[in-house]
C-alpha cells in the first residue's frame, strides 16, 4: 500500500508569486503589517487564511492556534490583543454570528484586532461556496448596544493585501476591532498580484504607508491610555461600563461620557478612515456606487459604457463604516442617479439613500442567487434609466 | 445479548440512495448506509455542517430517505432536545431522534450542547463519525486528530497533542450506553445501534471512519485501513455499560489471540503520518502495548472470577 499525497499544501505563500489567492494575499498583508497572533476555526470560504497562517506564523516567530469554535477564536484574539500583540481571526457568516458578543466586548475593552469575514451566501449555512454581501449591516450592527464600527470591503486580491494592512493600522490606532469584508469570489479566486497593481487602485485617504512592518505613529487622541496585561501593572479589564481606572462605574455622567468617547473616536476620524476611489469624476448623469466584488463589475461596466458613448461615474468604496458621508453627498449633488449593485437585498443602498436622496435618485440593483452581478447587467440598467428619462 | 447480525439477516431496505456526493472510498458512506438500516424509517436525523451534509447531497441527488434536520454547527444535541420534548408532548415517542455529527461537531464546537443533553438524560442516540479532522473544509486538525498526523494547519511536525477521548468524556456523564465502532466493521456497528435503541436515556456511539483524501491512502483501501486500526490495537471496539468497559467484536478476539499487528503497519499506510520517525512509532507502540496489557489483565481477572 503506497501512501498518497493528494491533499497536502502544495502552494507555498510567497510574496514574489505572480498569481496568488485572495485569502493568501490577506495573510501576506497581515504578516507585513505585523500580525503575529492568529486564532481561528475552519470554515468555508475562509479556511485558506487559517491554513496559510498555520504555515507562516511559526516561522515568523508568531503563534497560531486552532480553537474549538469561533467564540473561542475571537476570545483568544482578545486575550492576545490585551498583551499588546496584533491579533487576527478570519471566518465566514455563521462564525461571524457566533463572534458577535465578543466583538462587543472587544470594542468595550478597546482591544485592537482584525476580523476577516469572507462572506458566503446566507443566512445560516446558506451556500458556503457562493459569494454574497449579506453581512454588511451585521458588520455594522451585529453586536448589541450603541458602538462604533470600522468596516472595510475588499474587491480584489490586491485589496486583500492592502486593506488587511489598513485594518491592522486602524485597529492599532483606534484600539478597536476592525472588520474586513471579502466574499467567496474575492477570497478564493487567484489573480495577478504586484506592487504595480496595488498602486493602480487609489485609496483616497492620504498617507498610507505600505512598507512591511510599518506601524501607526500614535493612537487617536480620543483613545484612553491602554491597559496592557503582563506589563507589570495590575490593570482591571471589564466589559462593564468603566472609567479611566478600568474599574466598573454606575455613575450616569461617566457612563454617558464613556459611550460617547467610544463612538466619537471613530466618528470624528471619518476623513482618515473613509477609503474610496472616484473614477471619471464629474462626468455623466449616473454614478455607480459599489464595493466588494460588485465594484469589479462596476469598473468593467464603466469601460463598456464608455464604448457605448455613455459617460458614467464610479464611486468605489473601500470603507463602508464609518459611513463616507462627505464623498457620497458630494457625488449625490452632481448626478441624477446613483446605482448601487449589491449581492444582498439593498443593505448599503438603504444607508446611501438616507444620506443622498434629497439630491439624487438612489437605485438598488440586487442579486441574491449566489452569482455575481455582471457588467452587462449594470450597463443595461444604466441604459434603461438614461434612455427612459431622455424620452420623457 | 441477541444473536449477531450477519449479512444474510441485515435488512434489505436501503434508506440511503446510491450515487451520493461522498468521496470515493468514504468510510462515512458505509457507516451511514448500514447505520440507517439499523435506525429504521421512523427516525428523525439531526446533522450539523459536516461531510455528512455533503454526502446527503444537493437536490435532486439527495441521498437520504429519512427526515433530516441540518442544524447549525454547535447545536446538534440542543436541537435534538427540542425535537424530543415536542414529540413527547405530541404523543409521538415512537419516533427516534438521532444526532449524527462529525468529530468537530461532537468533540469541539458541539461538545457543550452534547454534554448538556447527556446531563439532562435526554432520550436519544448521538453518533459521532470520527474521520479525525475537518475534512469537509479541506483537512484541518480537530480535537480527535491523532498525535503526529499532518493536516493543512499542522504542516511541519504533525499534530503535537493527544487525541481527545470523547467516549471516555461521555462515559463520565454516567450515561447508560457508550460504544465505539468502526466503518470497517459495519455489522458490529449495526448491532451496537440496535442495542442503543433498546435502551432509554442518552446513548453515544463513536465510529472510526477512514477518510482517503484526508488520511492519505487510496480509496480502495478504506476497509483495510479501518481494520488495521483495530487489528493493531490502535483503535478499540468496546462498550461501556454501568461504568464497565468491555471489548467487543474484533477487539475482543484480539484479547483471546494476544497477538497485535505492529502499529507501524497502520501508521505507515497513510501519508498523514509520514513525519513520524521510527522512534516515535516505537513510542506509540509502547503506549498501545501498555493499554493492551491492561486489557489482558482485566480479561485474566474476569476469567479467574
Amino acid at each position: 500500500m503506497e501512501p498518497w499525497h493528494g491533499h497536502l499544501l502544495k502552494e507555498r505563500v510567497d510574496q514574489s508569486s505572480l498569481l496568488i489567492q485572495g485569502n493568501r494575499a490577506c495573510v501576506l498583508g497581515a504578516l507585513d503589517a505585523g500580525v503575529r497572533f492568529y486564532a481561528g476555526y475552519p470554515i468555508t470560504p475562509s479556511s485558506e487564511i487559517m491554513e496559510a497562517m498555520a504555515f507562516e506564523l511559526p516561522r515568523a516567530g508568531g503563534v497560531f492556534v486552532q480553537m474549538e469554535d469561533e467564540i473561542a477564536s475571537i476570545c483568544a484574539c482578545i486575550g492576545a490583543a490585551l498583551t499588546g500583540e496584533v491579533a487576527m481571526t478570519a471566518t465566514s457568516g455563521p462564525g461571524f454570528s457566533l463572534m458577535q458578543e465578543a466583538i462587543g466586548y472587544a470594542i468595550m475593552v478597546e482591544a485592537p484586532l482584525v476580523i476577516v469575514n469572507v462572506m458566503r451566501a446566507g443566512p445560516s449555512t446558506g451556500r458556503p461556496t457562493a459569494p454574497s454581501q449579506g453581512d454588511v449591516m451585521q458588520a455594522r450592527w451585529g453586536t448589541h448596544g450603541d458602538h462604533p464600527a470600522i468596516v472595510l470591503a475588499a474587491s480584489n486580491v490586491a485589496d486583500m493585501y492592502r486593506l488587511t494592512m489598513a485594518a491592522v493600522r486602524f485597529a492599532l490606532r483606534f484600539r478597536t476591532p476592525v472588520t474586513l469584508l471579502a466574499d467567496q469570489v474575492v477570497g478564493q479566486m487567484r489573480e495577478s498580484f504586484s506592487e504595480e497593481l496595488i498602486g493602480r487602485y487609489r485609496l483616497t485617504s492620504g498617507d498610507f504607508d505600505f512598507t512591511p512592518g510599518y506601524l501607526h505613529p500614535d493612537v487617536a487622541r480620543e483613545v484612553r491610555r491602554p491597559h496592557i496585561l503582563g506589563s507589570g501593572e495590575h490593570p482591571h479589564v471589564t466589559g462593564l461600563f468603566h472609567d479611566e481606572t478600568g474599574f466598573p462605574t454606575n455613575d450616569p455622567e461617566k457612563t454617558d461620557k464613556f459611550l460617547r468617547d467610544l463612538y466619537n473616536k471613530v466618528a470624528h476620524h471619518r476623513d482618515e478612515l473613509c477609503l474610496y476611489d472616484v473614477k471619471n469624476e464629474g462626468n455623466g448623469r449616473v454614478c455607480i456606487v459599489a464595493y466588494g466584488s460588485c465594484a469589479r463589475s462596476a469598473r468593467a461596466a464603466w469601460r463598456l459604457a464608455d464604448q457605448e458613448g455613455l459617460s458614467v461615474e464610479i464611486l468605489h468604496l473601500y470603507t463602508l463604516f464609518p459611513l463616507p458621508v462627505e464623498i457620497i453627498q458630494k457625488v449625490a449633488r452632481r448626478v441624477e442617479f446613483m446605482i448601487i449593485p449589491e449581492l444582498n437585498l439593498g443593505q448599503y443602498a438603504h444607508e446611501v439613500r438616507k444620506m443622498a436622496e434629497q439630491w439624487t435618485t438612489v437605485i438598488g440593483m440586487n442579486k441574491t442567487d449566489g452569482t455575481l452581478i455582471t457588467p452587462r447587467e449594470i450597463l443595461d440598467r444604466i441604459a434603461e434609466l438614461v434612455g427612459k428619462y431622455e424620452s420623457v | 445479548m441477541s444473536a449477531k447480525t450477519t449479512i444474510l439477516t441485515l435488512p434489505r431496505e436501503e434508506l440511503v440512495y446510491p450515487g451520493n456526493r461522498a468521496c470515493a472510498g468514504c468510510g462515512l458512506s458505509i457507516a451511514y448506509r448500514i447505520g440507517l438500516k439499523a435506525l429504521g424509517p421512523d427516525t428523525i436525523l439531526v446533522v450539523p455542517p459536516s461531510c455528512l451534509t455533503v454526502l446527503q447531497g444537493l437536490f435532486p441527488v439527495a441521498s437520504t430517505k429519512l427526515p433530516c434536520l441540518n442544524v447549525t454547527f454547535a447545536s446538534t444535541a440542543a436541537a435534538a432536545t427540542g425535537l424530543l420534548g415536542a414529540l413527547k408532548m405530541r404523543g409521538r415517542q415512537h419516533t427516534k431522534v438521532v444526532g449524527w455529527a462529525g468529530d468537530g461537531g461532537t468533540a469541539d464546537i458541539g461538545i457543550q450542547a452534547l454534554s448538556g443533553a447527556a446531563e439532562r438524560e435526554e432520550d436519544f442516540l448521538f453518533m459521532c463519525y470520527d474521520n479525525e479532522g475537518y475534512m469537509n473544509t479541506g483537512v484541518q486538525r480537530s480535537g480527535t486528530t491523532p498525535q503526529g498526523a499532518v493536516t493543512t494547519n499542522t504542516p511541519f511536525k504533525g499534530k503535537q497533542q493527544k487525541k481527545k477521548d470523547v467516549p471516555a468524556i461521555m462515559a463520565a456523564h454516567g450515561i447508560d450506553y457508550v460504544a465505539t465502532a468502526s466503518a470497517a466493521y459495519p455489522l458490529d456497528l449495526y448491532d451496537k445501534i440496535r442495542k442503543a435503541l433498546s435502551l432509554s436515556g442518552t446513548k453515544y456511539i463513536h465510529i472510526h471512519t477512514p477518510c482517503p483524501p484526508g488520511w492519505g491512502f487510496e480509496p480502495r483501501y478504506s476497509i483495510k485501513v479501518g481494520r488495521l486500526a483495530v487489528e493493531t490495537g490502535y483503535f478499540d471496539l468496546y462498550e461501556i455499560e454501568q461504568g464497565m468497559l468491555r471489548l467487543t467484536g474484533a477487539s475482543e478476539k484480539l484479547v483471546e489471540k494476544r497477538e497485535l499487528v505492529p502499529v507501524g503497519d497502520y501508521l505507515r499506510s497513510q501519508s498523514r503520518f509520514r513525519l513520524l520517525s521510527d522512534e516515535q512509532i516505537a513510542e506509540i507502540q509502547a503506549q498501545v502495548d501498555t493499554k493492551w496489557s491492561g486489557y489482558y489483565r482485566a480479561a485474566g481477572q474476569a476469567a479467574a472470577e
